[in-house]
């Protein structure tokens, strides 16, 4: 199965997300650390001041008009279909090793989520010239994003495991707009 | 609007796939009973609404109201100990309640109604789930001339009787209101 599911009516003015984003305090950034697994000694940070996570539920994403307008579509009623917005920034040079995107299997094993899909919003980035590369480990079968400017999803089952490198700009941004069950990624098909 | 009638040996693969995706919306908003509109494995679910419609065969009518071919209201009904319940497994898109729509009561009741009445029945029961009871108070204000309908189909809500004390329909205590089809009609013809 090809992961990558694009959302072409998704429209978002990535200038002004980028404008508010890097107006973002640097203490609202997490550092690798908090993708990492728990029982993993944290003496080799591959990722240190190389890759870094912003939640919403840290810093109020919904101050920038253009992030509630890109959500504004994923909602049953008042009731949202996402749990978690976040925004991934990664430095020029750095390649991120095939991973669960923005997983944290231990935490979601105790709090009993199991995440499901990112909708993910290509801000800044050398997209065409490195684009994501995903393997289903499941099956060991590749794919790379045919970039196309557009927002798309992928699952996040934690068999699938996504790898990336800047290579274009200073920083590599990424809005991710992140489900879990019990919605599905097939069901937010619906939503393109 | 445009409402679809169809019962399991009727509908169409367009009216599958408008009732599949409503019980999506359904159980994905999480109120209460939302595990009735559990699409998945629901072949192996016997209180799923699907389970119902496809596999039990509940239903003699059952009516879907969309907006430009996107689904946002249901119901159906069914003859139980020869009384016909309208308005079973009721489901309205949160987007469509309230505001004037009365996607229920205007464009799907009147239809289960009228079933009711061609199969020689002059009456029909409305149920309702005990923890509704925000909405049971708000239509017995409405039957007791308490409360404006609002512009609604007072036809509907100001000929209902309700019973004093819940009764077990299908294993679960349900708080019912009857309709006369009778006066129904005449204060919908007058």
């Amino acid at each position: 199965m090809n992961p990558f599911y694009y959302f072409p009516n998704l429209n978002f003015n990535s200038t002004k997300i980028l404008k508010f984003i890097q107006s973002v305090p640097d203490e609202f950034w997490k550092g690798p650390d908090i993708s990492e697994y728990m029982d993993v000694p944290k003496t080799d940070h591959i990722a240190d001041g190389k890759l870094w996570t912003l939640h919403h539920s840290d810093y109020n994403l919904f101050q920038c008009d253009e992030i509630i307008s890109l959500v504004k579509d994923f909602y049953i009623g008042k009731k949202p279909l996402f749990y978690q917005i976040s925004v991934k920034k990664s430095a020029n040079g750095f390649k991120s090793p095939f991973h669960p995107l923005l997983q944290h299997p231990e935490i979601d094993a105790k709090t009993g989520i199991k995440r499901t899909w990112d909708i993910i919003v290509p801000i800044q980035g050398g997209f065409i010239e490195s684009p994501l590369q995903a393997i289903d480990t499941s099956t060991n079968e590749h794919f790379t994003l045919v970039p196309k400017g557009q927002a798309f999803m992928v699952p996040v089952d934690d068999y699938w495991h996504y790898s990336w490198k800047e290579t274009v700009y200073d920083y590599r941004y990424t809005v991710h707009i992140r489900g879990k069950a019990p919605t599905t990624y097939e069901y937010m098909k619906r939503f393109s | 609007m445009n409402v679809e009638t169809f019962t399991d040996s009727t509908i169409t693969p367009s009216q599958q796939s408008k009732l599949t995706n409503l019980c999506e919306d359904a159980y994905y908003l999480q109120e209460p009973a939302y595990v009735n509109y559990d699409v998945s494995d629901w072949q192996n679910k016997p209180h799923t609404l699907l389970n119902l419609f496809y596999h039990k065969k509940r239903f003699g009518i059952f009516n879907l109201l969309s907006i430009d071919e996107t689904p946002i209201a249901m119901s159906g009904a069914y003859i139980y100990n020869d009384v016909p319940i309208i308005g079973v497994r009721a489901f309205t898109h949160p987007n469509y309640r309230g505001g004037g729509h009365w996607c229920q009561a205007r464009h799907i009741f009147p239809l289960q109604i009228d079933w009711a009445e061609s199969k020689g029945y002059d009456k029909v029961w409305m149920t309702f789930n005990e923890y509704n009871y925000k909405l049971v108070n708000f239509l017995k204000r409405m039957s007791e001339g308490k409360a404006s309908t609002f512009g609604g189909p007072r036809e509907i809500y100001q000929n209902l009787k309700w019973y004093d004390e819940p009764k077990e329909i299908q294993y679960t205590n349900q708080i019912v209101a009857e309709l006369d089809i009778l006066s129904y009609k005449e204060m919908q013809s007058s």
